[in-house]
């Protein structure tokens, strides 16, 4: 039986001669494992820069410097396969876990860039996306010799952390972007070619995939307590004869609909006392707690006014607070955008004060 | 295969472990249409079908087992004849999407033919063993299976946003109960387990609550998968998506221990994809053996037809479109309206019979 097996199993062997080819070998030390990819619209056409991180070489734990290459191409892909040619090693895209997008390319419209990550074999969801303000290629390429990579991954650490900008991954952005038709994404800027040349450039807001601007300082930062996770901050404040330091550590939000369809938000912020000269009385508390609850609760507004603007719940506001009132969403679901933009939505702020 | 018998537990694992892999390629891709937002609860609508689907199997099969009882006549021996002829098309598929999803797990280019080779002849190992010791190996894989598909989702959790998939109105529910047949057809893989009904060992009583519980149990499981999928990626997204599940494991990671999962994920569900060839490989040689056709030889011959079959018919393309359309098609004519057919007459002749003979009784 075994015998008969094993012949039939050869013929149909053989009669595959020449119906395709062995699966090829790669050897880690041939391949460039890719980390960092910036996207741009130059000239009408797509131009890629991709960049790996420092790049192990023998075994003393030597280290080359960065890989950095571009093409051009009227797809993505057609970029993607012209920089194959252009290093003697396999380039090798599955490691790509950061995303910049260049300006000119995000004004225009930056789905077809996360769609190809969505469906791209090797590329994948989980990377993480910015926006910066002004050339991708020219981000990637300031991290000169050490690669940009560990630069975003700091960005990314401390965005996590509440230090820096909130970090997104491309799938959330996509996500939104399908869903609600809006989202945002932080945004770098660049300065000069050295380490920790990208810095911090507030967000970027999307409407229907393009770019609808930026929101920075003040609106930045009532974005990120609207998203209920505002970085850590620190805020001045006057009261009686002295001046003292506050540090902003935590926030959270929460949303709901009123049954008149109005958005009604509520921040919950954690202050810690910082530096002051003398101990505080009660009143001066009280009062300090006042001046934080009204300088957050502006900076929210602010950030709500600029997005009413542009007709954007980046935030997915609407969605959220319909889960409370599932009958008055109903009614709202169907044009939400006119509706946030028409609507002043009722905002508090509460702050918790540590002495 | 007689005197190899298997516990209920271990044909109901073997069925589940076989059944993630069409259910992790299609779903929720394939219930969107009609589900919408409601499509992860696709899985808890198709469960009517999929417990009365069972119950009809089980009915045919009751006495001498399914493929047994259909040999009895020649009615009988030409539906059994349909099921293998239909159980080859399904082990060709499974072979080709397995190879794939392997080519694609390796990111390699060419080389298709080497991979279905190779998962052919494991097939085939197994398939020519025992079926107590595949039975075993099935619920290691299922603990595998749903460990590994656990981890994805458990990772997932923090992606999730429940306005995505919330809230659901009244006009949503013909959408989700319409949503049940392509889900019942993704589940109809596991039809072939019935033909192993007659292998198992075990106290009749608790049969049916026991398939009940894992009936249950399993829907439940795959709805609340779906959950966290479409509240992950919502619905746009996953819909736009080949296979939404997959692309959720290429996205998650735990910073410092592992970035990325899904080849670890792709190649662990070849466990699911072995299963499920398997069971299919073990029930055409009970179907051969009620034809008193050389069980075996059958099987090999099967195998070999199939894996021919992948690598000339089915192209990428055709083989996605055949698992999205006419395979779950097929799966509710073979698993539901062919069995409902078979056993309305039988039913109705029953009832006559004993209408009759309660009737001569009353007389004499």
């Amino acid at each position: 039986m075994r015998g008969r097996i094993t012949a039939l199993w050869a013929a149909l062997c053989l009669l595959l001669t020449g119906c395709g080819r062995m699966p090829y070998p790669r050897e880690m030390e041939d391949m460039a494992l890719l980390r960092t990819m910036g996207v741009d619209r130059e000239g009408g056409v797509l131009a890629l820069t991709v960049s790996t991180g420092p790049r192990a070489r023998g075994l003393q734990g030597d280290q080359e410097s960065a890989l950095v290459l571009s093409a051009r191409g009227e797809s993505l892909s057609a970029a993607a396969l012209s920089l194959q040619g252009l290093s003697d090693s396999y380039v090798f895209f599955g490691y790509v876990d950061q995303l910049l997008l260049g300006e000119e390319l995000a004004r225009e419209d930056v789905r077809p860039v996360l769609d190809w990550f969505a469906r791209d074999a090797e590329l994948g969801l989980g990377a993480r996306v910015w926006v910066v303000r002004g050339s991708a290629r020219e981000a990637v390429e300031s991290g000169g010799d050490r690669g940009v990579d560990s630069r975003l991954t700091t960005l990314r650490a401390d965005g996590e952390m509440g230090v820096a900008s909130l970090s997104r991954t491309a799938g959330e952005v996509y996500a939104d972007l399908l869903e609600q038709g809006t989202a945002y994404l932080p945004a770098l800027t660049v300065s000069g070619q050295e380490a920790g040349s990208l810095k911090d450039g507030g967000y970027a807001v999307f409407k229907d995939g393009a770019l609808a601007g930026y929101l920075e300082g003040e609106e930045a930062l009532g974005l990120e307590l609207l998203a209920g996770q505002s970085s850590v901050h620190m805020l001045e404040e006057r009261t009686g004869e002295e001046t003292v330091s506050l540090r902003v550590t935590a926030s959270s939000a929460a949303c709901r609909l009123t049954g008149e369809g109005r958005l009604s938000l509520t921040c919950r912020v954690a202050v810690h006392l910082e530096e002051y000269r003398h101990p505080l009385t009660a009143s001066q508390l009280e009062d300090l707690q006042n001046r934080v609850k009204t300088r957050e609760e502006g900076r929210v507004r602010a950030a709500l006014d600029r997005l009413r603007d542009w007709k954007a719940d980046c935030l997915g506001l609407g969605p959220r607070a319909g889960l409370t009132a599932p009958q008055v969403w109903s009614g709202l679901q169907e044009n939400w955008d006119e509706a946030f933009a028409a609507m002043e939505p009722e905002v508090e702020v509460r702050v918790e004060l540590h002495p | 295969m007689k005197g190899e018998g298997i516990s209920r537990t271990q044909l109901a694992s073997l069925v589940w472990a076989g059944v993630l892999a069409p259910a992790a390629e299609l779903l929720p891709g394939i219930t969107l249409p009609a589900g919408g937002k409601g499509a992860w609860l696709a899985p808890l609508a198709a469960l009517p079908l999929v417990l009365a689907g069972g119950w009809l199997l089980g009915r045919l099969g009751e006495g001498s087992g399914l493929a047994g009882g259909l040999a009895e006549s020649g009615v009988g021996k030409a539906v059994l004849i349909l099921y293998m002829v239909w159980g080859e098309a399904l082990l060709a598929l499974r072979l080709r999407l397995c190879a794939r999803r392997l080519l694609d797990a390796g990111r390699r280019d060419g080389g298709l033919w080497f991979f279905l080779l190779a998962v052919a002849a494991v097939v085939l190992w197994m398939g020519l063993g025992r079926l107590s010791a595949f039975a075993r190996a099935g619920q290691f894989f299922l603990a595998i299976l749903l460990a590994a598909g656990g981890v994805v989702l458990l990772l997932s959790l923090t992606q999730t946003r429940p306005e995505r998939v919330l809230p659901l109105w009244v006009e949503d529910i013909p959408g989700i109960l319409s949503s049940a047949l392509p889900a019942a057809g993704t589940l109809g893989w596991g039809l072939y387990g019935a033909f192993l009904l007659g292998e198992t060992e075990g106290e009749d009583t608790r049969g049916r609550r026991h398939w009940l519980a894992w009936g249950v149990g399993g829907c439940l499981l795959l709805a609340l998968a779906q959950y966290v999928i479409l509240a992950s990626l919502g619905q746009e997204l996953a819909g736009r998506l080949d296979s939404p599940f997959f692309t959720l494991a290429q996205s998650v990671g735990v910073e410092g221990a592992f970035q990325r999962v899904e080849s670890v994920v792709t190649a662990l569900w070849t466990l699911a994809d072995l299963v499920m060839a398997g069971v299919l490989l073990f029930s055409l040689r009970s179907m051969a053996a009620a034809l008193r056709w050389r069980e075996k030889r059958t099987a090999v011959l099967g195998l070999i037809l199939a894996a021919a079959l992948a690598l000339t018919l089915f192209s990428d393309r055709l083989a996605a479109a055949w698992g999205r359309t006419v395979v779950p098609l097929g799966n509710l004519i073979l698993g539901l309206i062919l069995p409902a057919l078979m056993i309305l007459p039988k039913t109705i002749s029953g009832k006559r019979g004993r209408d009759g003979t309660s009737c001569g009784g009353k007389g004499g």
